[in-house]
């Protein structure tokens, strides 16, 4: 079997992802509906009805206020389903954020040109784990950025983790933690890395990785789109300081369990 | 001499004291008796073999008993005899001492007084193997040490294999013995003699083709013996049934055996003068040398792995001895001497560190009750003492720089890249091609060696018994610990063992031109004729002459010059080697810890992949670690399902799977069992004659009655 590869190469020439747009701007979109936003506030019956749709609680009217997290939104579309509805899914906002307000993590200029990324799936569906593999492939390429995937926690500077972080993941993604050289940057990908998703109210699916592991970069969406994932490394790296992070944010109340 | 000649009947006369002490005494008393005995016996060998080394004239024969047909039978004692005497006592007394607490644990299970008879008996042959003087002592004295060392090999006979290899291993020795025996009538009766003596001073005349036939029938009697390819099936499947001491023996002394008669036949009684013999000596070395490294590398048996190994390094000594007839036959005796000075030195090491490692092997199973690798592991907090002199043994048979292999497999190299002085692109590129193997062998043993210490004594302990497992008792302990120092020894000063070494060269080779090619007197001579002004004195710049007023001896640098055709010089210094590696060991602990000082140094548990417990299953085996090799050399390997096992419920829900993959030997797939067959269908052939009928068996008889009539009347 003679492989094609070469030859495909030379005629198709680069296929690999831009990252940049025409602008100038740093491109995290991809085939994904984007984050939900309160366009406008509406009646405290609209809410709460709105509210009660939600199977994530990513939607809480608190303070006479409807207010959206969305590191607990699923894309579920049932909140946009009505045309009247006063939220949006949209690609503006920012899906890349610290968790430290402060310049905490980034890692140190030794690292700027090149880290090694352990991954560890928590429990995930695949669609998060599916996003993270696609990263080594040619489209994306992340081995042009200097970031390479490692199989062992002793030699990595980033733990990149999918999945809600189950009960019986639990263990093992503390090891992997502690198995690592410090500094060590911690990257939760995906809904239910950061609130644990669906499974949040049972009693072993896990309500997120927070609880387990100290996080230090958050990449929201369900899943995220692999340019957000590569987003966040270049954040940690120090390598570019993108508009889509912010600094601050607020804690999502407590979730109810039925 | 006539103190040599006592000593010997001191070590012979102890050989019957003991085999009749061994009888006499109370059973729990029978291992003392052994190891004093043996004791005596080493060290009585050790001091003949020393007095015979250190005399000037090369040989003397003593006759002592005169037979009515053959003549008188002597002795022989010379310089390559003493040789072999001295490695033989530095062998067996540490043996000795060894077997006098491990032979306890035989003792619940079998009875110690033929085991004393019989090894006292092996002793005494080896002895007398050594210092013969004729054929007919040669010859009983060979088949007194074949008939005991098989009988020494089956005697843990409760246990299934024992018995096996210790018929296979008579049935290999005999043939190779009436093998040599052949060898040796053609010589008696070219000569006219049967003494050595006699055939040395009138060989006679030999055609070619008459010393071709000589050289085949010898080199494949002495063979067996040595366990070189096609012959040696026997040594992995008899040397890790015998007990702990009797393997040691048999692989570091009793393979040497053979190699003594190859050079007594191919290089003192009849030099060859045909450089073809020497490639084809050193054909069948690099082949012994480079299966038995790769069969070692894959074996799981510790002492099946030794065996291998030691098949392997006969090997290296054959292709030194077949380097150095090469030489022999063209001329070039200096050459020719260091070829076999390294064939001496190659076997004395492999002695000594054979035994050392076999002795460890005993403790280990003596303490665990395995010999597997696999179910080995983590015996360095148990036992520290076995565990540091096996490493030492390994390092030493890996052949790395401070410690006795590296000498001799660096001067083996060089040697064979010697042959461009020959003016013969043939025997250039045999020897090229064998020092590239040499190469090769050396690197497949410092793996099959990493992964033996590796898996047996670090890690974590991988059953019950090797975590239960205690130290040995002190005597055993000294004994390791003796031959341990023996290693580093030879290691860091072999300029001083090399003149003795070439002391014990034959003939036709001049020792002291050997040695001083070797080892230059740079420090006991300024100014010699043994090397060019200018090279010497860049030789001096570099530290060659470091305390030239203040040490004795003649150097401590080993040297290969080149002639003309290849004006390259090599050279090494174990010696200040030594000195340089610790200067560099403790220069990088100081610059490791120099560039760390600002690390924050972190401890955490090992990482175990995220299990919440490492159970030693887990860890890594030694079949795993062999698999590399298993898979680069399959197409020799040739893995064969042994057992494939299938527990089903109710026929169809399978539960269990067992398979067995197995490795074959190569001499068994074209080799041996071709024979088998060969005689399977001659013995079928035959019982056709078989029908059980009374008529055809009557038959038979008339017809054995005529033909016998026949021959009767007209012969």
């Amino acid at each position: 079997m003679t492989n094609t590869w070469i030859l495909r190469g030379i005629i198709h020439r680069k296929k690999t992802e831009k990252r940049y747009d025409s602008d100038g701007l740093v491109l995290t979109k991809g085939i994904t509906l984007g984050l939900p936003f309160v366009k406008k506030q509406v009646s405290s019956e609209n809410a709460i009805q709105l509210v009660s749709i939600c199977p994530t609680q990513a939607l809480v009217y608190e303070n006479n206020k409807l207010n959206v997290y969305p590191e607990r939104c699923i894309r579920c579309d049932r909140c946009v389903e009505d045309n009247l509805s006063p939220i949006v899914m949209t690609n503006d906002q920012p899906s890349v954020r610290w968790s430290n307000p402060d310049n905490s993590v980034l890692l140190p200029h030794q690292f700027r040109r090149s880290i090694h990324i352990r991954i560890v799936d928590a429990g995930d569906c695949g669609g998060c784990y599916n996003e993270v593999r696609q990263l080594n492939n040619p489209f994306y390429n992340m081995h042009r950025f200097g970031f390479f995937i490692t199989p062992t926690p002793r030699n990595a500077d980033v733990l990149m983790v999918v999945g809600s972080g189950t009960r019986q993941m639990q263990y093992a993604l503390q090891a992997t933690y502690e198995a690592m050289p410090t500094p060590k940057i911690v990257i939760a990908v995906g809904t239910c890395a950061l609130s644990g998703n669906m499974w949040s109210k049972s009693l072993t699916g896990g309500t997120g990785i927070k609880n387990v592991i100290p996080v230090d970069v958050e990449v929201m969406g369900s899943p995220p789109t692999p340019l957000t994932i590569i987003q966040s490394l270049f954040s940690i790296t120090g390598r570019q300081m993108p508009a889509s992070i912010i600094s601050s944010k607020t804690e999502p109340p407590e979730m109810k369990r039925d | 001499m006539t103190a040599a000649l006592i000593m010997l009947i001191i070590s012979l006369s102890s050989c019957v004291i003991t085999a009749i002490g061994a009888l006499l005494v109370r059973r729990s008393y029978i291992s003392h008796v052994l190891a004093v005995g043996g004791s005596i016996i080493s060290l009585c060998a050790l001091a003949a073999g020393w007095i015979m080394l250190a005399n000037p004239t090369l040989q003397h024969s003593v006759s002592y008993l005169t037979l009515p047909l053959a003549g008188h039978l002597s002795l022989r004692l010379n310089r390559l005899s003493g040789m072999f005497l001295i490695v033989f006592g530095l062998v067996c007394l540490p043996i000795s001492i060894f077997s006098l607490r491990y032979l306890e644990k035989m003792l619940k299970n079998y009875s110690l007084r033929f085991y004393g008879v019989w090894y006292s008996s092996l002793l005494f042959s080896i002895v007398l193997i050594l210092i013969a003087g004729d054929i007919i002592t040669f010859f009983t004295a060979w088949e007194l040490m074949s008939v005991t060392s098989a009988l020494l090999v089956a005697y843990e006979h409760k246990n299934d294999k024992g018995p096996a290899a210790g018929w296979l291993m008579l049935i290999t020795s005999e043939t190779g013995a009436l093998a040599f025996l052949g060898s040796f009538i053609l010589l008696a009766v070219n000569a006219h003699t049967l003494q050595f003596s006699g055939i040395l001073a009138h060989p006679g005349s030999f055609s070619p083709g008459l010393r071709a036939i000589i050289f085949v029938l010898s080199f494949f009697g002495f063979a067996t013996k040595t366990g070189l390819v096609p012959v040696n099936f026997w040594l992995p499947r008899a040397h890790p049934e015998a007990p702990g001491p009797i393997s040691a023996l048999l692989s570091a002394f009793i393979l040497n055996c053979g190699i003594y008669g190859i050079f007594l036949i191919n290089v003192v009684l009849l030099p060859v003068r045909s450089v073809w013999i020497g490639v084809a000596v050193m054909t069948i070395g690099t082949v012994t040398a480079i299966l038995g490294i790769l069969y070692a590398s894959i074996s799981d048996d510790i002492k099946t792995v030794l065996a291998h190994s030691s098949s392997e390094n006969m090997g290296l000594m054959t292709i030194a001895t077949g380097a150095g007839m090469i030489f022999l036959a063209s001329h070039a005796p200096v050459l020719a001497g260091i070829g076999f000075m390294v064939a001496i030195f190659q076997m004395t090491n492999h002695s000594i560190y054979k035994a050392l490692l076999f002795l460890c092997a005993a403790a280990v199973h003596r303490q665990t009750n395995t010999r597997s690798l696999d179910k080995l592991g983590g015996l360095i907090k148990a036992m520290p003492w076995t565990s540091g002199t096996f490493l030492i043994g390994a390092l030493s048979i890996s052949a790395l720089p401070p410690f006795s292999g590296f000498t001799s497999e660096w001067l083996l190299i060089q040697t064979l890249l010697q042959a461009t002085t020959l003016h013969s692109t043939a025997l250039e590129l045999a020897c090229a091609i064998a020092a590239v193997f040499v190469g090769l062998t050396a690197a497949l043993s410092i793996t099959c060696f990493v992964r033996v210490f590796s898996m047996g004594f670090l890690g974590h302990p991988r059953t019950q018994t090797a975590k239960n497992a205690k130290e040995i008792p002190h005597s055993m302990r000294y004994s390791l610990g003796l031959l341990a120092m023996l290693c580093i020894g030879i290691g860091i000063l072999p300029t001083i063992c090399i003149p003795i070494f070439s002391r014990a060269l034959s003939p036709g080779v001049n020792s002291v031109a050997v040695s001083n090619s070797l080892i230059p007197p740079f420090f006991s001579q300024i100014g010699h004729s043994f090397l060019n002004p200018n090279f010497q004195r860049s030789f001096l710049n570099i530290g060659a002459g470091i305390g030239q007023h203040t040490l004795p001896g003649s150097s401590m640098v080993i040297l290969h010059q080149g002639g003309t055709a290849n004006p390259v010089t090599f050279a090494t210094s174990p010696f200040y080697g030594v000195f340089v590696l610790i200067l560099l060991l403790l220069l990088t602990r100081l610059a490791v810890k120099i560039i760390t000082r600002n690390r924050t140094k972190l401890t955490v548990p090992a990482w175990t992949g995220g299990m919440r417990k490492l159970l030693p299953e887990m860890t890594y085996t030694s079949t795993a670690f062999a698999k590399p090799v298993n898979v680069i050399f399959q197409s020799v390997i040739h893995n064969r399902t042994v057992i494939e096992e299938r527990d089903a419920v109710h026929e169809h829900f399978r539960s269990v799977i067992h398979r067995h993959v197995k490795e074959s030997h190569i001499i068994d797939r074209y080799f041996l069992e071709p024979i088998g067959k060969i005689v399977v269908s001659i013995a079928n052939t035959i019982a056709k004659l078989h029908t059980g009928r009374i008529k055809h068996y009557s038959t038979l008889v008339l017809f054995t009655f005529v033909t016998t009539l026949i021959i009767a009347i007209f012969v």
